[in-house]
């Protein structure tokens, strides 16, 4: 009886580990996969965001096959941390400040949600933190990128991306992975570990807005913005980082709002700039090339 | 049918006349009663900016009889860049601060003091994590006011419920990876639902409901251990029905 209520407990349970549940879908078979990575500073939900930007564009069919989706969340980096405790700092010094921690999420979300402006419409002097909360922002990425690979976090959320696409690799599954900025870090390391195990060219990747030294598509493409701050400030401190590559928009990229030109939703998504077209331009290549896996 | 399209008229005109007698009719004001007092509705109240309400005018006369915007009457607005108001007493919230509305017919005058404030400033700010929740929606009662005014449909208004429930089990509950994977996938559940009612706009409103929700130190922190704990993880794109 207790052997029967274990191996009962264990079937209720298994579907909410992440690994059972990242195998469980999508359903075996011709078909692709196209997984997103997430970059700096990004919460589960502003990471789904990202999935939905890439569904918008390529929805649930390519080449009359089925398409899935999977978000490949990337462990949380020290610059939300930072964030915090930049604004905690503020109200600790600031008595006559307003506690409004709701404050924090256009620094980290790169706006969108207006929070700010009706906050600084009910008090004008919150403005000032509101600018030095965009400041450690942008002050703090450098750090957080170069310091991506020490996280002990790292290797693990590897591993576990690796085994997913040897998964989707096993269930004969195109995969095109689309990484945005500190997500290249990840995918470069989970593809190094999962290429050389492939037989046919099942797996490709587009980084967006890379900081990392090298790409792992095998003509060398990316996508970076001229306008891209994030990945300017980037490059000036740690030095070898892919060039920017495609015009980006200039006003929207020095507006705090839009996370300083880098955001993968609100400037390499949107219609309204010319980068989607190239985001998409390459995933197409990369979509059109892929081969299955051998069944 | 000439006949009873005449005697449809009589009875209207009838009617009409029997409505003109009473004390709270639509009065024009005559020469042997005036114009004693007049009073706004409401006396005073607070409006969200960039919302509107509609205020109204009672006159009292000298006779003692009374009636509903009176002829003649005229709205303004002691400050302009906190809240305009128009010939038919619309007001509407501009920017935060407080404000006199009056109306006037002649030189009798009403007014109501107002108050325009951000949805900001009746957000709860309880130290707890939870907040208050009287109807037990899962949601705290303070969002689902955010919610009803975005004057959206009663289908885009429960998925972004579903939504702010999830957020908010998510900062609830116990810090560890396994509940945090399953509360991240009913998080992106909730996210589709969004998605799929709301479509283009939906990102505005999830990130309103999360700034909202996550407007305290404790649930700030709460939500990052929740990120924290989701992290290192593979989602797969939750598919079938999003909404519950």
């Amino acid at each position: 009886m207790l052997k029967k209520l274990a191996a009962l407990t264990v079937a209720v349970l298994l579907p909410l580990s992440p690994l059972s549940s990242a195998a469980q879908n999508p359903a075996p078979g011709p078909g692709y996969v196209i997984a997103y990575i997430n970059g700096l500073s990004t919460d589960p939900i502003g990471a789904q965001d990202g999935v939905d930007a890439l569904n918008a564009v390529y929805s649930a069919q390519y080449n009359n096959q089925s398409v899935s989706y999977t978000l490949f969340y990337t462990p949380t980096d020290g610059l939300m941390q930072d964030v915090i405790n930049a604004f905690a700092q503020r109200v600790r010094s600031s008595p006559g400040l307003t506690d409004r921690w709701e404050l924090i999420w256009d620094t980290l979300d790169g706006g969108g949600g207006a929070i700010s402006d009706l906050a600084i419409a009910e008090n004008p002097s919150l403005s000032s933190l509101v600018s030095d909360l965009k400041t450690t922002f942008l002050n703090d990425v450098s750090s957080n990128v170069k310091n991506v690979n020490a996280n002990k976090e790292f290797q693990p959320a590897v591993d576990q991306f690796a085994s997913t696409l040897t998964t989707y690799y096993t269930q004969q599954k195109k995969t095109l992975v689309v990484a945005h900025s500190q997500g290249n870090v990840y995918l470069n390391a989970a593809y190094d570990a999962v290429k050389p195990q492939l037989k046919t060219d099942s797996l490709r990747t587009v980084a967006v807005a890379t900081p990392a030294a090298t790409v792992r598509d095998p003509q060398g493409r990316y996508v970076t913005s001229t306008t891209d701050l994030v990945i300017q400030a980037v490059a000036l401190a740690l030095g070898n980082v892919e060039p920017a590559n495609t015009d980006g928009p200039i006003l929207a990229a020095l507006s705090s709002d839009t996370g300083y030109g880098h955001k993968f939703v609100d400037i390499y998504m949107n219609p309204n700039y010319k980068l989607l077209s190239a985001v998409k331009a390459l995933a197409d290549s990369n979509l059109q090339a892929l081969q299955s896996p051998p069944s | 049918m000439l006949h009873r399209c005449g005697v449809v008229i009589l009875l209207s005109l009838a009617m009409f006349a029997l409505s003109s007698c009473g004390n709270s009719s639509n009065k024009t004001g005559t020469a042997t009663a005036a114009v004693k007092s007049l009073s706004v509705s409401p006396a005073s109240t607070t409006i969200l900016m960039g919302k509107q309400q509609q205020f109204s005018a009672t006159a009292t006369y000298s006779d003692g009889s009374t009636t509903s915007s009176p002829v003649g009457v005229t709205w303004t607005s002691s400050n302009t860049a906190v809240a305009t108001v128009d010939n038919s007493g619309l007001v509407k919230g501009v920017a935060p601060g407080d404000v006199t509305i009056s109306a006037a017919v002649g030189s009798v005058n009403g007014s109501s003091s107002t108050r325009i404030q951000t949805v900001l400033a009746t957000l709860d700010r309880s130290t707890d994590v939870a907040g208050p929740d009287k109807d037990g929606n899962g949601v705290r009662d303070d969002i689902d006011q955010v919610i009803a005014g975005f004057g959206l449909t009663a289908s885009q208004a429960k998925a972004l419920t579903q939504f702010a429930a999830a957020l908010q089990v998510a900062i609830l509950s116990s810090p560890d990876k396994t509940a945090a994977y399953s509360n991240a996938v009913e998080l992106h559940r909730g996210q589709e639902c969004v998605f799929s009612q709301v479509r283009a706009d939906s990102t505005k409103y999830t990130k309103q409901i999360k700034a909202f929700t996550l407007n305290t130190q404790p649930r700030v922190m709460a939500f990052a251990g929740f990120s924290h704990n989701a992290g290192g993880a593979v989602y797969p794109q939750p598919t079938g029905t999003v909404c519950k």
